[in-house]
């Protein structure tokens, strides 16, 4: 019989910098994984979606509306930080202390905070691309005054 | 509330790209005729700046030229010349040829109307050409009228990252072409990053056109890009010559764009592990990134082992997308250095909709390829006839966890018992196409059905690898050019570069308002976000960047609401307390409820951190209607302590809950209790001070004060009759040594001490107390 456990974790981060790891398996401790810390803070994430479809809208984290979530996560909406989820298995009867050495990913996400809605106690981040449904206009510059002048009117 | 959004399998052969339609697309005008010939056209702000993409590929002794774009370019700045002695009109124009850099076109590749003449400046980055002054002029003092344009452009505009063309010409007496349009054959066009190759340069690769237009709308970061299938896409397309020769120049979303490119490419756009790219609709060889159609083999078999209870939903693809269709497919023929014209191609599996009904795929605004044409249109008359279903299954955690990934191949084989004694079985090939992989554990499968011929070889590859136009080549139709300046006509050289030292306008005003950053202007303050440095704690005040600053309370000056005001309003009013001391044993403290009828319950709390002291409060009184008071006396001593504080709430009277009260009101202000008595004696005046503290009975054993300034007296003791006059007094004497009694009133308190000996303290204004013992 197959045993297996699914831990996660998010990292926020921009170019530069890494803003928060955080993980929802190792209740109130902070592990260390690919050679970097990664806090406890619990969340959920609705499913790990790989897919053909352009329509995917991204997907849904949900985490405890706590005053460093909502500050995180507005800041992140507000400079464009990025978001990467990763879901990993392993064998809990190995050990469930620490991240084990040979656990596998078995999905992971990386996209934008795209939006954030919810509860007074409860957030969910939308995760995806601000590529849809609209803006991004192609071609991606239109005639201006700044260009052009005042064109000919023939 | 949460809206959960289902996603029907049956619209996966739509999202997935596979099945599609020509929903825009602008088609070439063919009507060489009238189009050349029509008056110049000029910029219109707020309209795209058209982006001139494409390459003339020149297979030399074949037909099999193709590419290229035939650009009609709007102009920024005119001038026109008329020489009123001779009756000529000198043209000078500027236009823009397209966004970024494109290189030079050829002399012989510009026309004006349908004739190469005139004389051609190229810029990049700014107005090509010599400087003039815009308007219409006449000159040579002749008296020939001509009506010109009467807006001829500013000198203005920085022409920030475009390509512009300088045009001027001298027209005979009566050519009255002098206001037509300029054309010019762009071989080579905008610049951009080639995918497959390398480099920056022009390109046909719809996938870099793509990535140009993802990168330049700055609205994805670099990371979200699968640089790796972008790569597999550009190749695949560069290899089997699907090409993008055309003007961008309509208005689209890029989302939009780019799904019905894909598939006029035979791609689909995908997204892998949050990062856009394209995929190909058709299995490939990576090596080579040629339509593979050789035997498939599949990476894992899928048993009803896998399956989670009812974890197998099947979806046929309806009947309007399986009728065998003729496909009418629309592209242009590009003949070098001339206007394209459209030309269809009829695409049906042998036999099948010989009348129609037809579909109509338009390609014209890109596609010079017969066989790119052909190809698209196999796939769509192959697809309609052999995939069949869609399949979503569901299915416990596995190997496949880590093993599938989109795109690749799978054979589900369900063993099926439904007819008596008959055991058939659900067995086909698919092609995942969306991966889900659950907080449960189960993984659910989005597949596409992938159909193979006894082979194994894929039917869809099969049919489009081996589709190839007829090859022919229609002649263009049209006369000899007789207005071409000879010179022209043969001079493939590229069209003057402009002197450095031109095209800079002498004025170019700034149109631009640029808001200040927060912080930098005392009008537009610093925001309250709060700094957030990695591996910091957050902090700051509520809100983002737009969130009020913290100011120390809640809000307090919200107008009440007038219907939820309790009779006789406010809060819990708090009255007859002592002034200029804490409160002590004995005070009578009179409470205001908010209504009536109402009980009123008192709590004792630590005036340090608020805790409260009993389990329950205690009711010290209820009020009525009509007498909305509640009067009640501190009397119980172990309530009552020193160093205590005590609140009051109130519960009105509401019949429908079950113990007849509504919710709690309050709390009401806090009120201290003096503290604990001091031990120490106080140092006590003289005998022969005035003022005493006497019983009244006797007159004996006088207790001298400490102070004689702002005294407060305070009595314990049993000796009194509850609800009787105190019965003390203070006595003084007067300098002739007679005595003057007043009787005190209200503090002595009858009961609950168990008090034999009269006790009596003075109250000293820091609220202690100091006890007064005989003299």
């Amino acid at each position: 019989m197959a045993n297996r456990a699914q831990s996660q974790y998010i990292r926020i981060f921009d170019e530069t910098n890494t803003y928060r790891r955080w993980q929802q398996f190792y209740y109130n401790q902070t592990v260390t994984w690919d050679s970097v810390p990664w806090d406890y803070h619990p969340f959920s994430v609705n499913a790990l979606v790989g897919s053909s479809t352009q329509a995917e809208a991204g997907i849904s984290i949900t985490v405890p509306a706590t005053s460093e979530a909502v500050a995180l996560f507005a800041l992140a909406l507000d400079n464009n930080y990025l978001c990467e989820i990763k879901m990993y298995e392993f064998d809990p009867r190995l050990s469930q202390s620490e991240p084990q050495a040979g656990q596998l990913l078995i999905g992971s996400y990386i996209g934008e905070v795209t939006g954030i809605s919810g509860s007074f106690t409860e957030l969910d981040v939308s995760i995806g691309s601000s590529l849809a449904p609209v803006g991004s206009q192609v071609p991606p510059r239109t005639f201006s005054s700044r260009l052009v002048g005042n064109p000919a009117k023939l | 509330m949460k809206l959960r959004i289902s996603d029907p399998l049956a619209l996966l052969p739509y999202q997935t790209g596979v099945i599609f339609r020509s929903t825009s697309g602008k088609k070439v005008k063919d009507d060489p005729g009238t189009w050349l010939n029509t008056q110049q056209r000029s910029v219109e702000l707020g309209t795209p700046v058209p982006i001139v993409f494409g390459l003339f590929v020149d297979n030399p002794g074949t037909d099999d030229d193709y590419g290229g774009v035939f650009v009609s370019p709007p102009a920024t700045k005119i001038r026109y010349n008329l020489n009123t002695t001779s009756n000529e009109v000198t043209t000078e124009l500027t236009m823009v040829l397209s966004e970024g850099y494109v290189p030079q076109p050829l002399v012989q590749d510009v026309y004006q109307r349908t004739c190469r003449r005139g004389t051609m400046v190229w810029a990049y980055d700014k107005l090509a050409g010599p400087y003039f002054e815009a308007g219409t002029y006449t000159t040579g003092g002749g008296s020939v009228t001509i009506i010109f344009p009467n807006y001829a452009g500013s000198d203005a505009g920085t022409y920030e990252d475009m390509t512009t063309l300088y045009y001027t010409n001298q027209f005979a007496a009566n050519d009255d072409t002098w206001q037509n349009q300029v054309h010019v054959f762009v071989r080579q066009g905008m610049h951009v990053t080639r995918l497959a190759g390398g480099g920056v340069g022009p390109s046909n690769n719809m996938v870099d056109l793509a990535y140009y237009l993802i990168q330049k709308t700055s609205r994805v970061p670099e990371l979200l890009i699968d640089s790796v299938a972008m790569s597999v896409a550009a190749w695949f397309t560069e290899v089997n010559e699907f090409t993008w020769d055309g003007i961008l120049d309509e208005p689209a979303n890029l989302e939009d764009w780019m799904r019905e490119m894909a598939g006029f490419f035979l791609l689909r756009v995908s997204e892998k592990n949050g990062k856009k790219g394209f995929r190909p609709l058709l299995p490939i060889t990576l090596a080579t990134y040629q339509i593979a159609t050789g035997s498939v083999s599949w990476k894992f078999g899928f048993t009803e082992e896998h399956l989670v209870p009812d974890g197998f939903q099947i979806e046929y693809i309806p009947l309007s997308e399986r009728k065998p269709i003729c496909a009418q497919m629309m592209w242009r023929q590009q003949p070098p250095n001339d206007i394209g014209f459209v030309r269809s191609t009829e695409v049906r599996i042998d036999g099948e909709a010989l009348e129609g009904p037809y579909e109509q795929y338009d390609m014209t605004q890109f596609c010079t390829r017969e066989d790119h044409a052909v190809k698209v249109g196999a796939y769509q008359v192959a697809r309609r006839k052999y995939v069949t279903h869609s399949l979503r299954i569901r299915v416990k955690p596995d190997s496949y966890n880590t093993l599938l990934t989109l795109g690749d191949i799978v054979r589900v084989q369900l063993r099926r018992e439904n007819d008596p004694g008959e055991v058939s079985f659900h067995d086909y090939l698919y092609e995942i196409e969306k991966i889900n992989k659950t907080e449960t554990g189960v993984v659910e499968f989005d597949l596409m059905h992938f159909p193979i011929d006894s082979l194994g070889r894929s039917i869809l590859a099969l049919y489009v690898a081996g589709a190839q136009g007829t090859g022919y080549m229609y002649e263009l139709g049209r006369n000899e050019y007789s207005c071409d300046d000879p010179d022209n006509v043969d001079d493939d050289t590229p069209v003057t570069p402009t002197d450095p030292g031109d095209g800079n306008n002498p004025d170019t005003p700034d149109t631009d308002v640029d808001l200040p950053q927060p912080g930098t202007d005392v009008n537009n303050p610093p925001n309250d976000a709060p700094v957030f440095t990695p591996g910091s704690e957050i902090g700051g005040g509520p809100g983002g960047t737009t969130g009020i600053p913290p100011f120390g309370g809640i809000l307090v000056n919200n107008p009440a609401d007038p219907f939820d005001t309790n009779s006789p309003g406010g809060g819990i009013g708090i009255g007859g307390l002592p002034s200029g001391r804490p409160l002590l044993p004995g005070d009578e403290v009179v409470i205001t409820p908010p209504c009536c009828p109402s009980t009123t319950y008192m709590w004792a709390i630590d005036p340090e951190t608020g805790e409260k002291l009993t389990a329950s409060p205690i009711a010290v009184g209820t009020a009525i209607i009509g007498d909305c008071e509640t009067r009640f006396e501190i009397f119980n001593e172990y309530l009552f302590d020193y160093g205590r504080a005590f609140y009051f709430e109130t519960r009105c009277e509401d019949e429908g809950s079950p113990d007849g009260l509504g919710p709690v009101i309050g709390p009401s202000g806090t009120l201290s209790v003096g503290n604990e008595p001091s031990t120490a004696a106080g140092t006590y005046l003289s005998d022969t001070q005035k003022y005493r503290i006497v019983r009244p009975s006797t007159f004996a054993g006088p207790l001298n004060l400490t102070s004689e300034s702002a005294v407060t007296l305070y009595f314990r003791t049993d000796e009194c009759t509850p609800g009787a006059s105190a019965n003390w007094r203070v006595r003084w004497e007067s300098p002739a040594g007679t005595f003057n009694d007043e009787e005190l009133y209200g503090y002595t308190l009858c009961t609950g001490f168990g008090v034999s000996t009269p006790e009596v303290y003075q109250v000293n204004n820091d609220g202690s107390l100091t006890p007064l013992t005989a003299a």
